[in-house]
């Protein structure tokens, strides 16, 4: 019982979404994005990696009458089946990644929130010295050091954005912690985990749901970019990113090629916002 | 006020430090695989120990640190393994064209994201601040890379109006800059825009601004004495803070227009393991991030009235 109301409790204020019309049309991008990435073999025309008829333009027919709806690539491979399959790559690295670094840096700030003190000032430290590098500037040392993966790329995108989310639980558990039902958790002779995780963490959701989203775009923006830098996912994985830089030496000729995945991750990225937007205004009127 | 500052350079300076030996420790520590970038992979055992012996990498770690950060700080990068030439040649020079870029972006982004903020802050929920709050999401949601290409697809592909590169070779030419500009401001204002709008919202609801109305003062008048003062403040600090992200910004409009800037420089040397080079480049940004906070602070007190010095 006590379980479904704290569930319904987090889940709150996506309920109350239906208030805000920027926050719906938010939603409506996200999930349609997610319905794609959820079915993209069921819907996607081809094998994204099957080399059929190269640079072909948008709504041309192929050999067998069979339509590529967005063109082909200078490998001929279907654009359009690449997007879709390259929505399954977005949707699974960059909320994981966003993921990883929520955790270390809700840990991180629960613990230099409630202790203060020797502990607050070493993570504090450590945070301005990662926030003090320019993100991308972060993103490309790492990656050059440890190599492009999707494994590395969830390691890089934790160590950069952690700190940031630090600062946001650290600021509220600072505020929280003073609250008296902390201070009866405490004279019930709780423990300092106890308190951290049940009693503060279930307080701070608000703003960390808006902040999550906007996140979550800036992490789909970075793999985007690494992709387009060329640091991205190694070949022939489908990923929007890297489908940009490929189309990058023909787009004088091609621009459909690049077009594409730069409409889809703009539109993907447009959702988040929207969506974040749209929850931010409702915590703000309560 | 000294006090304040004296504590934020304090502060500036041991940020400083602490990037300086992780970036050190980060590429130099491993000195076999340090040797194998300079030297390349088909360099003989021979030659690394004799390279290693000649530049004074038998030393302690901890020398070695202070011999390189004593030359860092008298501007002796060291050589470039990419460039075959000094790395303080190259940085200044790219460093140049950058600020050149970063300075018109700012030029133009400033003025229309503070316009766009106050014009949209004056009355909160008006349809020009819809209008406006919709614009500033959507461009904000284009990241640099897709604007870049959009932008290039309709005044380079489909207009023949623009140059689709910056490569700048032969000579200087403003022209070319426009579509890294505008990419960049592009991206770029949304957010400023917002964060104006949110301070001038909270300065309209205020008393004094109330009064000011009910006396019966023209709008005009409210707006740009009254308002516009105070609600500028904030923004001022988002403003410096952006330098740090125009800082990203450059790397990916560099790469995708070929500018020949710092940021396509940070890129390459990435991309080739030149150690020196991403040593100075990575420090020349950092600096540059941790210049503009240090501003913004100093500058933010010194504006806000609310805070008073003793």
């Amino acid at each position: 019982m006590t379980n479904l109301t704290s569930i319904k409790n987090i889940l709150s204020p996506i309920g109350l979404l239906r208030e805000s019309k920027v926050g719906i049309v938010g939603a409506l991008i996200c999930l349609f994005w997610v319905f794609i990435a959820i079915f993209a073999s069921a819907i996607a025309p081809f094998d994204p990696f099957a080399n059929l008829v190269p640079l072909q333009t948008p709504l041309t027919k192929g050999p067998d009458g069979t339509v590529f709806w967005l063109g082909t690539d200078i490998l001929g491979r279907d654009i359009l089946s690449r997007i879709f399959y390259g929505t399954q790559t977005v949707l699974i690295y960059a909320p994981l990644a966003t993921l990883t670094a929520y955790v270390v840096g809700i840990v991180m700030g629960l613990a230099g929130g409630y202790y203060q003190g020797r502990m607050d000032t070493c993570l504090s430290f450590v945070a301005n010295v990662i926030l003090s590098f320019p993100v991308l500037v972060l993103y490309i040392l790492i990656i050059a050091s440890i190599g492009a993966s999707g494994v590395n790329i969830i390691i890089a995108v934790t160590f950069a954005s952690a700190p940031g989310i630090f600062r946001i639980v650290r600021g509220l558990t600072m505020d929280l912690r003073s609250r008296e039902y902390v201070a009866a958790a405490q004279t019930r002779g709780e423990s300092a985990l106890w308190i951290m995780f049940v009693e503060i963490l279930p307080n701070t959701r608000g703003p960390l749901i808006v902040d999550a989203c906007l996140r979550l775009g800036y992490v789909i923006i970075t793999i985007g970019v690494l992709g387009f830098l060329g640091m991205g996912l190694p070949p022939p994985t489908p990923d929007w990113g890297s489908m940009i830089s490929e189309a990058r030496s023909l787009f004088t000729v091609f621009p459909h090629i690049a077009i594409a995945p730069c409409l889809a991750i703009s539109s993907l990225v447009l959702g988040l916002n929207m969506l974040s937007d749209g929850l931010r205004e409702i915590s703000l009127r309560d | 006020m000294i006090k304040l500052i004296s504590r934020r350079l304090g502060m500036m300076l041991l940020t400083m430090l602490a990037v300086s030996i992780i970036l050190f420790l980060a590429l130099e520590l491993n000195i076999d695989a340090l040797v194998i970038k300079v030297l390349g992979p088909y360099s003989s055992e021979e030659q690394r120990q004799i390279w290693l012996e000649a530049n004074g990498y038998n030393r302690s770690v901890i020398e070695r640190y202070i011999s390189w950060s004593t030359n860092f700080i008298m501007g002796d990068f060291g050589d470039s393994i990419r460039f075959r030439m000094p790395v303080a040649d190259i940085l200044w020079e790219r460093l140049g064209n950058t600020l050149i870029l970063a300075g018109a972006t700012f030029g133009i982004m400033i003025p229309l994201s503070i316009l766009i903020g106050v014009l949209s802050g004056m009355k909160e929920g008006s349809f020009l601040d819809r209008i406006l709050s919709l614009i500033c999401i959507i461009t904000t949601s284009i990241p640099e890379f897709a604007s870049a290409v959009f932008l290039s697809s309709i005044f380079v592909f489909s207009l023949h109006l623009l140059p689709g590169t910056s490569s700048m070779l032969m000579g200087f030419d403003p022209v070319q800059l426009i579509l890294p500009v505008m990419v960049l401001v592009g991206y770029g204002f949304g957010y400023v825009a917002r964060m104006t709008r949110a301070s001038m919202a909270e300065v309209m609801s205020t008393h004094y601004i109330r009064t000011a109305i009910l006396k019966g003062l023209p709008y005009r008048k409210v707006i740009l004495r009254h308002a516009l003062r105070n609600a500028l403040i904030a923004p001022f600090t988002i403003i410096m803070l952006q330098v740090n992200w125009l800082l990203s910004g450059v790397i990916v409009v560099e790469f995708a227009f070929a500018y020949k800037g710092f940021g396509a420089l940070l890129l390459e040397a990435s991309l080739n393991n030149d150690v020196y080079l991403i040593e100075a480049c990575a420090m020349v940004a950092v600096f540059a991030a941790v210049l503009t906070q240090l501003i913004a602070d100093i500058g933010y007190s010194y504006l806000n009235p609310r805070i008073r010095f003793n």
